[in-house]
């Protein structure tokens, strides 16, 4: 573990140290490779010749790509994917700041439990969810489709927008606001201008899960789409089950492709791992 | 030149933002999330899936189904041996990681950070289809062992608890990393060498320091798991096969394929029992509420 702190080793344990930092990158090497190797291999046979998903590919082919994209179902479905992954993370910021807002600012008996009471939906298994709520839409006699999802993942994606903004704001200090609104801003203008710009940081974290998370669910769909409202993970689940050609391991691949795009520009313009690690 | 709309506000207005900026996320939730939880929990008791409640109708015929049905009650078993399971080896696994990312200087550290992260943003769907192609007849494992000579026939490596175990480890990783590390990240390093200077090898200073010191963030971390795992549909449904059976498999199974939405509503009930109670102990054992 190059840079790890060392100092006050003792000098007869140098080649001890040299092992066990040895013995360190390998085992960091082999996890890297447990992590990544399945969906490397996903991407590499997306590329395959093969009529049927093998190791290793016999040739190089952009067909499955061709393929994928023609379909009318795979074009619905990413569009779809996208559409519901943008709602639910616009309903969650707009559910969630303004109480992360109150709950961080406020002290009100009751505060504790209705924090617990917002988060929990995370304790819930994402299958418990969706079958449930598709149990409202029967009571209701509504129909299922994209608005559902996106209610859906609304659910499941607002604790973490919550959590985010909620960890961002209690770092900072109130006397900001305080200070704009004793110079005379109103309180939409201390949101706007003070207190929002506070949590920015923590807004950008928590939309950036919220997306991710919509965007990969299966459960949640699962229960609730329609032949017209398909995901791009329904698709590629129910591609799974009928086929299996190497089609479907082109449209993961290019969903990995999206991702990693998301994950990406979240790094760049929010550090993620000022929240998570 | 200060008008007097612009004078100081009186302080009664600056205690801070008002709290009927609580209603709009209280009303949603409890519209699609509580009135849903409660529908689900009437018809686990038979009642319909109506808003007219009919109350004679209760009954408990299908919990007595689930509890008089060896098979449903060794599927239960099952679901909560394999979060055990999975949540032992992740946490094994990841905590030299976790460790890593927090007090490594290594200039791979953002590149393992990144790492971590990919299972967990691929999602379920990406990393089954990888494990299918990396376990399967033709697959990776089988093609490397018939090169090399070991086998004649290809291994029947799918649809197999081993085949569950790793597919769920792959793509939980993430969730066992980030917690440990928030905790560790708070554990003083200067403890650590104190406990040199005092004498301890580094095992011993593990053991006695390190570990102790971050047992909260394994708990986090270990409940983070075994809800992501036991309620997982994807991986155990195309790693683990028919025989193999979990009660996420079982309430799909229930509705879509046999159609009973009663007995689904009981197996959902039991699988958020099994993740409450979990999620119960790990706040009796720590205070911390951060879940990921």
């Amino acid at each position: 573990m190059d840079g790890m702190k060392r100092e006050g080793a003792p000098m007869g344990h140098r080649v001890w140290n040299g092992l066990l930092q040895a013995a360190w990158r390998f085992y960091l090497l082999l996890i890297v490779v447990f992590l990544l190797f399945p969906a490397l291999l996903v991407v590499v046979v997306s590329f395959d010749t093969a009529s049927y998903m093998r190791f290793p590919p016999d040739g190089f082919t952009l067909r499955w790509y061709q393929t994928a994209f023609a379909s009318e179902t795979i074009r619905l479905a990413i569009y779809n994917s996208m559409i519901v992954a943008v709602v639910s993370t616009a309903a969650s910021i707009a559910l969630a700041v303004p109480a992360a807002i109150v709950i961080v600012r406020r002290r009100f008996p009751g505060r504790d439990a209705l924090y617990t009471f917002l988060m929990s939906p995370i304790a819930v298994p994402w299958v418990v969810f969706g079958l449930a709520l598709l149990y409202l839409w029967s009571a209701a006699g509504w129909n299922r489709g994209l608005t559902a999802i996106a209610i859906g993942h609304t659910v499941i994606g607002m604790p973490y927008v919550l959590r985010t903004c909620t960890a961002v704001l209690s770092h900072a200090t109130p006397s900001c606001e305080l200070a704009a609104r004793t110079l005379g801003a109103g309180p939409w203008n201390t949101f706007r201008l003070v207190t929002l710009p506070m949590m920015k940081a923590g807004v950008i974290a928590g939309a950036t899960f919220c997306l991710l998370i919509s965007f990969i669910n299966v459960p949640v769909p699962l229960f609730l789409t329609t032949s017209s409202s398909t995901t791009l993970q329904i698709a590629i689940f129910s591609y799974m089950f009928s086929n299996y050609d190497p089609g479907v391991a082109a449209i993961a691949s290019f969903q990995l492709v999206i991702i990693l795009l998301a994950l990406y520009v979240a790094q760049r313009i929010a550090n993620l791992r000022e929240f998570i690690v | 030149m200060l008008s007097k709309s612009t004078a100081p506000v009186s302080m009664k207005s600056l205690t801070g933002p008002p709290k009927r900026l609580l209603v709009p996320v209280t009303a949603f939730l409890a519209l699609f999330y509580l009135i849903p939880l409660a529908l689900i929990t009437l018809m686990s008791a038979g009642h319909p899936p109506s808003f007219s409640l009919g109350l004679e109708l209760l009954n408990l015929a299908h919990y007595t189904k689930f509890l008089s049905s060896p098979y449903y009650l060794k599927v239960l078993l099952d679901t909560v041996l394999l979060g055990l399971i999975v949540a032992l080896i992740t946490a094994i696994l990841a905590y030299p990681v976790a460790y890593f990312l927090v007090r490594s200087r290594s200039r791979y550290r953002g590149f393992i950070y990144f790492v971590t992260l990919i299972p967990m943003a691929v999602g379920m769907n990406m990393i089954t289809l990888g494990w299918l192609i990396v376990l399967g007849r033709n697959g990776f494992v089988n093609t490397l062992l018939d090169s090399l000579g070991f086998i004649d026939q290809p291994l029947g490596l799918l649809y197999t608890w081993p085949a569950m175990v790793v597919g769920l480890v792959n793509v939980i990783f993430t969730f066992m990393v980030l917690p440990i590390a928030a905790v560790l990240k708070n554990v003083d390093p200067s403890l650590e060498r104190a406990a040199r200077n005092l004498g301890a090898g580094p095992v011993r200073t593990f053991l006695m320091v390190t570990l102790p010191l971050s047992a909260e963030g394994v708990a986090a971390g270990f409940l983070a798991v075994f809800m992501q795992t036991s309620g997982a549909l994807v991986m155990p449904l195309l790693l683990g096969g028919t025989s193999n059976t979990v009660l996420s498999v079982s309430i799909w199974e229930q509705y879509a394929v046999a159609n009973d939405r009663y007995f689904a509503a009981v197996l959902s009930l039991i699988l958020l029992a099994a993740a409450l109670s979990v999620l119960w102990l790990q706040l009796k054992i720590s205070k911390s509420r951060e879940v990921l």
